[in-house]
């Protein structure tokens, strides 16, 4: 490890520009995060290719702020409005709103911001000092681990939604269903399409989301009668300080193991190319629910805190096997990579030999970024949501419908998006009402596709035995976990129930 | 007399038009570009066929008397969305269409609503040949050993995706030697570098510009690569025919096409500008830094070039569905 360079990059960072383009960066990611439907992949898009004009030192602390504050960014309209501004903060809607209505806005901004940054700067941490000995591991998961990874992922969708199995399992077999429309990965043929082109590679991601989560808060506000209206009136009145927003010592002590816990899960499972970023998060989240049963998605401060800090976890260890092998792990480094192709440097382990002085500084951007993200994440946390409660609701409805639907269109350029945006809204609204939970939904939805590619690659070089999921090691072992999952609950209700009639006798 | 006036009238005004397009640009049909120009990319952001379209839009104003080129993902369906969408656009030349391979793949494979025919090819910028790589520490250290081992029994081989004109490459190479190959199908090449670093498919299938970067690192080795002649990229691999003696030439391409029925001046206007876009010192630094070759092809053997590939397609096409 050569930390003459690191330092030297990291003096080099805290420069004026590089500083500045930073601050630029973050400022940047936080507002495109918190739009739903712009997020940054699409930030990234544009601007990799202004990044030409600019000196190395200039473009990567840009890149590297918007990549980690666009996820961070999402958590504010997920918990003010309950509207994921990123895929990545579905999860943070479920606590984070619960608690908005409690009146804890500002205590819930604050656990997002302290959660993102503190994972956020342990990761990049892990990727400044293990970076290529987590890609080496990443490289050992082939077809096999990853169905049983998305077996394992599935699995945690039991418990969701306050321990209703049932609308759980509704949840995630209709996504699965919905994920079913396109081409078959494995032969090419179009499933559901109807012959219409439009749904030939799938409902889109985004504008479900958009539908699911912006446009059903919509239809709910147009819904909204006298009694909520009056509900309204009391978040109305609790303005944000500072003061609520920064977490108390014991609330600290007591959030430590969650966000280790969740940034663990996040560096170990983020870094694998597809499934990682909500494989993660919902892992984490079942962690906090199974420690909290009941309390969590009622506003309980770990339902915050395990996401965000898996999500931004995710983050710095997704460019991990870019910067150590130079495969992209999704489509944001894929942007990544093309920046460093076009300021003449090549992602891949002789990065760091053959120019050390742009590699480190990326890496040590992350750091920073994490960093400047704290006080900048507050200063947003502090004017933004008196800013949403100064608008009255109507407008306020209107304002996100048009957010939405210019989102759903800008994804793909088409009324297509809309038109998905505009039912998947009133699936969700209608979910809502019957109160089932939607997360299993996503998750399914995220999942079905990799976890059905994995399986045909895993039966095309096993030969189509089915015993090769258990043949790997490390596939075994996440189905061992998948199935100690599932049944705890009756072992738990045998021991609890002998122990019980122990006692009684 | 009045025939005359009319002429008169034209000499003083032809000079007046010419040099306001003299001004503007010199040589060109006078109305076009008058507005800036949509560039759709079939594609998600982030790939190979955006990249290189934003370097374009980049370069773009120079050239288009200040007009931009606006780049708009249209992704899905594998491309069909946005190519749907380029044949339907009116014929005016301000849509154009980021054209690779697919559009072939798609008209013979998937109910599309255009071929061939509903584009007009206006410039080939790009071409990447199809390469077989292996892993490093593979015991497939030649092309030899690898057809060797193909024709004993099967060969695991990633493609980047079922009907992508790699899958179609070695079904058509199969076919032909009699090779056994178990088809691992991935979403990206990406995908398909992890599995072979990782030791879980034996070889793949996939573009030299993808492969360039991992051989150089030493994580893959390229085993052969299927053009007429060896790559600049990789003048050290060799080709297939030099090998084998057999004739194989397959890749991917990349270039601009608008929809069908362009009207002449029009399509003149546009070859020309792309023609002096793409075979510009700086743009092809840019692509050169940037890791891809600049092939320049005007629309005529642009033309030409697709004719040829869908010929090539059409004849393995049959084979797909059994094969997969």
């Amino acid at each position: 490890m050569d930390y003459s360079a690191l330092l030297a990059a990291g003096e080099h960072a805290l420069s004026l520009w590089p500083l500045l383009s930073l601050l630029a960066g973050v400022t940047l990611g936080l507002v495109v995060g918190s739009i739903p439907g712009l997020n940054d992949t699409i930030t990234l898009a544009v601007l990799v290719p202004i990044t030409f004009a600019m000196p190395s030192d200039v473009a990567f602390p840009l890149l590297v702020g918007v990549y980690c504050a666009a996820c961070f960014g999402g958590a504010f309209p997920a918990i003010l409005l309950k509207i994921p501004g990123t895929a990545s903060s579905v999860l943070t809607a479920v606590d984070g709103h619960a608690m908005v209505k409690q009146g804890l806005a500002g205590r819930a901004l604050g656990i997002a911001t302290y959660s993102s940054c503190f994972a956020g700067t342990l990761s990049a941490l892990v990727l400044v000092f293990f970076a290529p000995l987590l890609a080496q591991y990443a490289l050992k998961f082939g077809p096999a681990e990853y169905f049983s990874l998305c077996v394992l992922g599935l699995s945690t969708v039991v418990g969701m939604g306050s321990g209703n199995v049932m609308k759980c399992a509704f949840s995630c077999l209709l996504g699965l269903l919905v994920a079913m429309v396109g081409l078959s990965p494995e032969s090419g043929y179009p499933r559901f399409t109807f012959d219409n082109f439009w749904l030939l590679e799938g409902l889109p991601l985004t504008p479900i989301l958009i539908g699911l989560f912006g446009l059903s808060v919509v239809i709910e506000m147009l819904c909204r009668d006298a009694g909520a209206t009056a509900e309204a009136e009391v978040e109305h009145r609790t303005p944000i300080r500072f003061r609520d927003m920064l977490l108390p010592w014991s609330l600290v002590r007591r959030l430590m193991p969650t966000w280790l816990s969740a940034s663990a899960l996040g560096n170990v499972i983020g870094i694998l190319p597809g499934a990682g970023m909500l494989v993660a998060i919902y892992m984490a989240y079942e962690r906090v629910r199974r420690r909290f049963g009941e309390r969590c998605g009622q506003g309980l401060p770990e339902g915050i805190a395990a996401p965000e800090a898996a999500n931004n976890s995710v983050v710095a260890s997704s460019m991990v096997p870019l910067l150590s092998l130079g495969i992209p792990g999704n489509s944001t480094s894929a942007l990544f990579l093309g920046a460093l192709l076009i300021q003449g440097l090549r992602p891949g382990p002789s990065l760091f030999n053959d120019s050390p002085d742009v590699a480190w500084l990326i890496v040590i951007c992350f750091v920073f970024a994490n960093l400047v993200m704290f006080p900048l994440g507050l200063l947003l946390a502090r004017f933004v949501p008196n800013l949403i409660r100064a608008i009255p609701q109507p407008l306020l409805a209107a304002a996100i419908a048009g957010l939405c639907f210019t989102g759903a269109f800008a994804i793909g350029n088409s009324v297509f998006g809309i038109v998905v945006a505009l039912v998947f809204g009133v699936v969700g609204f209608v979910f809502n009402r019957m109160q089932v939970p939607l997360s299993p939904f996503i998750l399914a939805l995220v999942l079905a596709p990799v976890v059905e590619r994995a399986f045909f690659q895993s039966m095309a070089l096993s030969g189509g035995s089915p015993l090769y999921f258990v043949t790997q090691p490390l596939s075994a072992a996440m189905l061992t976990f998948t199935a100690l999952f599932l049944l705890w609950p009756l072992f738990k209700r045998h021991f609890f129930k002998s122990r019980r009639s122990l006692a009684a006798d | 007399m009045t025939y005359r006036l009319t002429r008169l009238s034209l000499h003083t005004r032809l000079p007046l038009a010419l040099m306001a397009a003299t001004l503007a640009a010199p040589l060109y049909a006078a109305d076009y570009p008058s507005q800036n120009i949509d560039y759709i990319v079939p594609f998600d952001a982030g790939g190979a066929v955006d990249f290189t379209g934003r370097l374009i839009a980049e370069a773009a104003p120079d050239v288009f008397d200040g007009h931009q080129f606006i780049v708009k993902n249209m992704p899905g369906g594998g491309a069909v969305i946005g190519q749907t969408y380029v044949s339907k656009a009116p014929a005016d030349g301000y849509t154009l269409l980021a054209m690779t391979s697919s559009v072939i793949n798609n008209a013979l494979t998937k109910e599309v609503s255009y071929d061939l025919d509903s584009f007009t090819p206006l410039a080939l910028y790009n071409l990447d040949p199809g390469v077989v790589v292996t892993a490093a520490d593979s015991e497939l250290t030649d092309l030899q050993s690898f057809l060797d081992a193909a024709s004993n029994g099967d060969v695991s081989i990633a493609t980047p995706g079922n009907s992508t004109s790699h899958h179609i490459t070695a079904v058509s190479l199969a076919q032909q030697n009699d090779l056994g190959f178990r088809y691992v199908h991935n979403a990206s090449a990406a995908m398909q570098l992890q599995q072979l670093m990782g030791g879980h498919v034996q070889a793949g299938f996939m573009s030299l510009g993808e492969a360039v970067g991992p051989a150089e690192d030493g994580s893959i080795r390229i085993l052969a690569v299927m053009d007429s002649q060896r790559s600049d990229l990789a003048p050290d691999v060799p080709t297939w025919q030099e090998l084998t003696g057999e004739e194989v030439q397959w890749g991917t391409f990349r270039g601009i096409a608008a929809p069908a029925d362009l009207p002449e001046d029009v399509k003149v206007a546009l070859e020309e500008r792309l023609g002096q876009l793409l075979t510009s010192p700086a743009f092809i630094e840019r692509m050169n830094e940037a890791g891809y070759q600049v092939n320049y092809r005007d629309g005529d053997a642009f033309r030409e070039y697709l004719d040829s590939t869908a010929d090539k397609m059409e004849q393995v096409l049959p084979t797909l569905d059994t094969a997969s």
